[in-house]
C-alpha cells in the first residue's frame, strides 16, 4: 500500500548510494534501503527523516507541518526539488554540474526496454537508466527519473 | 553532504567495468551505459549511470579530497 514513507524511499533511495559512498549510512542500512526500495515497500519514517536530512529539510520548507503526506512527497519531488538545485541551496552550493543534472528529477517516456534497462527520453535527448524499481514499465509510459533511475509511471 | 564521486574507468570486460574511487576498485555493471578506459563515471548501487567530463570529474574529486564536498 502506498504511504509517505513508499513514496519517499523511492524518490531518495538513489541518493542512498551517496551517503554509503561517504560513510554517513552503513553497508548494512544501504542493504535495508535497497531491499525495500525494490520490493516496492517501505522502512520506517524515523530512519529516512535520520538519513535524508536534506530532502527532508526542503520538504518541510514547502508544505510545512503537512510534510508527510504521499502527496506532498511526491509533489515535492516531481514540482519543487529541482528549484532548490537551480537555487543552490545547502549542499548544492557546492556540487559540481555534472552532479547537479543527475540530482533533478526528471519526467521521461520510455522508449525501450531490456532487463532492468530502460532506455527514455527527456529534454530531447535519449538516456539508458536503472528500470530496478520500475519492473513494469513499458515503452510509451512516462515515468519520473532522479540519479540514474526510473522511480515510478506518473 | 550529498555528492557521488567520479571513479575513472580502469578496464571494461563482458559489460563489466573495473572502476577506481579514489584508490579503491570497485566492479560496476556498464551493460546499461558503455563506457571505455581512462572514463569517468558514476556508479550507483553497481551500475554506471553516468559519464562525466574529465575536467569537471577531476576538479570534483579535488574538492572531495580537500574536504569541501
Amino acid at each position: 500500500m502506498e504511504n509517505a514513507e513508499s513514496v519517499f524511499l523511492k524518490y531518495s533511495f538513489p541518493c542512498a548510494q551517496v551517503l554509503l559512498d561517504k560513510g554517513q549510512i552503513s553497508k548494512e542500512e544501504y542493504e535495508k534501503l535497497k531491499g525495500a526500495a525494490i520490493s516496492g515497500g517501505s522502512v520506517e519514517r524515523e530512519t529516512l527523516e535520520r538519513m535524508f536530512t536534506a530532502a527532508i529539510r526542503r520538504l518541510k520548507a514547502v508544505f510545512g507541518k503537512d510534510y508527510w503526506t504521499p502527496e506532498s512527497v511526491r509533489e515535492y519531488f516531481i514540482s519543487h526539488h529541482n528549484h532548490f538545485i537551480d537555487e543552490g541551496e545547502g549542499e548544492y552550493a557546492r556540487a559540481p554540474g555534472y552532479f547537479k543534472r543527475m540530482c533533478k528529477v526528471h519526467k521521461a517516456k520510455v522508449i525501450s526496454r531490456k532487463g532492468n534497462a530502460l532506455t527514455v527520453e527527456f529534454d530531447g535527448q535519449t538516456k539508458p537508466v536503472v528500470g530496478l524499481l520500475l519492473k513494469d514499465a513499458k515503452p510509451g509510459d512516462t515515468v519520473t527519473v532522479h540519479l540514474g533511475f526510473a522511480i515510478e509511471k506518473i | 553532504m550529498c555528492m557521488a564521486i567520479p571513479g575513472k574507468v580502469l578496464s571494461v570486460s563482458k559489460g563489466k567495468a573495473m572502476v577506481e574511487f579514489l584508490g579503491q576498485k570497485k566492479e560496476a555493471d556498464c551493460s546499461l551505459m558503455p563506457c571505455k578506459p581512462g572514463e569517468y563515471v558514476v556508479v550507483n548501487a553497481g551500475f554506471v549511470v553516468e559519464k562525466v567530463p574529465e575536467k569537471e570529474a577531476k576538479e570534483s574529486i579535488e574538492l572531495f579530497k580537500n574536504g569541501k564536498c
